[in-house]
């Protein structure tokens, strides 16, 4: 109970921490931020938008107010010029659903690849397919997601006219183009993922199928195929875990990139116009969201450990 | 049954395994290096590719000039024309020269980043492992926070506020101009590494730091400043320099990643990174100017994670933080 409440505080303190940061950015801003936002305006109107960013308040009374309406869900104006103004949060909406489905895919095709692959890389270790499969894997490692994703667009979109090299659709609208549409982007995000994933899980498997237990199922006479997939890969899915933990931040990144590559409306379309058009409180609130997101994925994962693996269960629950 | 022995084979694999959580390659690697004990054909061949960029990037910009009004010669593909081996951009730059110039700006920033992520991180992290105690709690804290954004996304926000050009009250925009630009990408970069590099110090910082000798430099009245530099740190490097391989290579395709984005190096400096960003627009009709410098890129990467594996076997760097 005592780590819970622990774990709860560390929490709170570091999501505090990480939205000061986003909402300090602003003020490293070189020159006065107004100006940048609207571009052209008169006096007044720029003061109008001081008043309304509250930016003419003490900075820790403008971090409480920029706080309350975050957490309210009131991520902020886009300025259209001195008097337009657009909701961040609408845009964030219509934006975010989309980088989430292109990590979920390229989550579900490295998960498919590679645990198939690292499993029988780990049953064949030392052969020429296990060489070949980490040679592969250092490689594909070198290869950047933005790099894979033009080469793909270039190769499968334009060369051999297989797959659309660039839009989106959704997936009401056709749900076999919608998938047609976000093959590649998903694919040169997972490349690089299937590579770390692979490459732990073989040596975890190796060291795994070293295990008494593993000798005891095979003098049974119990299947090689079902003590690879039923007594070998489970005690695994703990590293599984690990990996995925720190791929997040890679995947959130490289999805971002991978976007604007294959002109998906995500995320990190909406980053590059926030940037393009100087929308800092745009770029503030979408900062704050990523950062918040991918701390509290990594406290979910933190929190699976505990039911995945019963010692790290039972020593809390004595503890 | 197991057919091929797996224990038998997956023994020699292990044999020659690190400490810390299992990597595939590094036991590979340091298998290899144990039996060579030196840098292999491959090593040899990655730090040749690496030295041969760093020649290139010093030289060639030095000994070759741009040759003025060359719209003829644009968008010429690879190997059309003897004079411009690798073909011309849609100007009609050569691209070798702009490859050149590319791997110079390239260079600039992702080592330069890691520079001053090593400065700053390995000295915060050789202090918070030296020290312990509160000091150690307090940094480790920060690094985490920092390590709480994703990377790309921090070195976004961080070059995208800091590198706008300025607008004066009448309007009037004020570009960044190019080496300011440079600057900035490094200090963000150098930023987003300080707490990897950090907290790979302050793990290995921890560890030597409790070793006899460093006790008994500490019982002969040496100052603890002395202690940390002559007795800790020349322990502490080679981790820190294996990390560092590492981190130049994301640190090169990190700034690709922002030229994407638009906020990488910007027009008339050329950066691989921005190369690709440039060339993009043009990728159907000459597909040669983006994917010369992907090529280069991953060739660059590769040389520096197998070197920075090499060196992380054969000192027996331990990733228990990583």
């Amino acid at each position: 109970m005592r780590t819970a409440l622990r774990r709860v505080i560390q929490l709170v303190v570091v999501l505090l921490c990480v939205s000061f940061f986003s909402f300090a950015l602003i003020s490293l801003f070189p020159g006065d931020p107004v100006v940048a936002i609207v571009g052209f305006s008169s006096a007044p109107q720029r003061a109008e938008i001081r008043h309304e960013l509250r930016l003419d308040e003490p900075f820790i009374q403008q971090y409480g107010h920029w706080l309350g309406n975050f957490a309210k869900g009131n991520l902020g104006n886009v300025y259209y010029g001195p008097t337009g103004r657009g909701k961040v949060s609408t845009q964030v909406g219509q934006s975010l659903p989309i980088s989430l489905q292109l990590m979920a895919y390229s989550m579900i095709i490295t998960l498919l690849i590679a645990i198939p692959l690292g499993v029988f890389a780990a049953y064949k270790a030392g052969s020429v397919f296990d060489k070949l499969a980490n040679a592969t894997a250092f490689g594909s490692i070198a290869l950047p997601d933005f790099a894979l994703a033009l080469i793909l667009s270039y190769w499968v979109g334009v060369k051999l006219r297989w797959l659309p090299s660039s839009g989106y659709v959704h997936p009401t609208a056709n749900l076999v183009e919608h998938l047609k549409s976000m093959t590649l982007p998903a694919l040169s995000l997972a490349v690089g993922q299937i590579a770390g994933y692979m490459r732990l899980l073989r040596s975890d498997m190796i060291a795994t199928l070293q295990e008494d237990y593993i000798l005891m199922a095979k003098s049974k006479g119990i299947p090689t195929r079902r003590i690879l997939w039923r007594h070998a890969v489970r005690p695994s899915s703990l590293t599984l875990l690990t990996v995925a933990g720190l791929n997040v931040g890679a995947l959130i990144g490289g999805a971002i990139v991978v976007e604007l590559i294959f002109g998906i409306p995500g995320m990190g379309r909406l980053l590059a116009t926030a940037i393009f058009t100087r929308q800092f409180v745009e770029l503030q609130s979408i900062v704050a969201l990523i950062a918040i997101g991918y701390v509290i994925v990594n406290v979910i994962i933190d929190v699976l450990y505990t039911v995945f693996d019963p010692r790290i269960r039972d020593a809390r629950a004595i503890a | 049954m197991l057919e091929p022995s797996p224990s038998a084979v997956a023994t020699k694999e292990m044999a020659g395994g690190t400490g810390g959580p299992p990597d595939a390659l590094a036991e590979a690697v340091e298998f290899e290096v144990s039996r060579t004990k030196r840098y292999g054909v491959s090593g040899w061949l990655a730090m040749g590719w690496l030295a041969f960029v760093l020649v290139c990037a010093i030289l060639i910009p030095m000994f070759m000039h741009a040759p003025v009004n060359t719209g003829k010669y644009a968008n010429k593909g690879f190997l059309d024309e003897l004079k411009f081996p690798l073909g011309t951009d849609g100007n009609g730059n050569n691209m070798v020269l702009l490859l050149a110039k590319g791997a110079r700006n390239s260079l600039i920033v992702s080592v330069g980043a890691i520079l001053f992520g090593l400065v700053v991180g390995g000295s915060l992290g050789l202090v918070a492992g030296y020290f312990r105690g509160r000091l150690d709690s307090i940094l480790t804290g920060i690094f985490n926070i920092l390590l709480a954004i994703p990377q790309l996304v921090l070195a976004i926000a961080l070059v995208s506020v800091l590198a706008t050009d300025t607008i004066d009250n009448k309007g009037i925009p004020h570009p960044v101009s190019s080496g300011r630009r440079l600057l900035i990408l490094v200090i963000a970069l150098g930023i987003v590494s300080v707490p990897i590099l950090a907290r790979i110090t302050r793990a290995n910082a921890l560890q030597w730091s409790q070793r006899e000798f460093v006790l008994a430099a500490r019982a002969q009245g040496a100052r603890n400043l002395t202690v940390m530099v002559r007795e800790v740190l020349p322990n502490v490097l080679p981790a820190m320099f294996s990390i560092a391989l590492l981190g130049i290579a994301v640190a090169m395709v990190a700034e690709g990643g922002l030229s994407i984005l638009g906020v990488g190096v910007h027009f008339p400096s050329v950066s691989w990174g921005n190369m690709i960003a440039i060339g993009r627009a043009d990728l159907r009709a000459s597909p040669h100017i983006v994917f010369e410098p992907i090529a280069c890129i991953f060739l660059t990467v590769l040389s520096l994670n197998y070197l920075g594996d090499v060196i992380r076997a054969r000192f027996d760097v331990r990733e228990s933080v990583l």
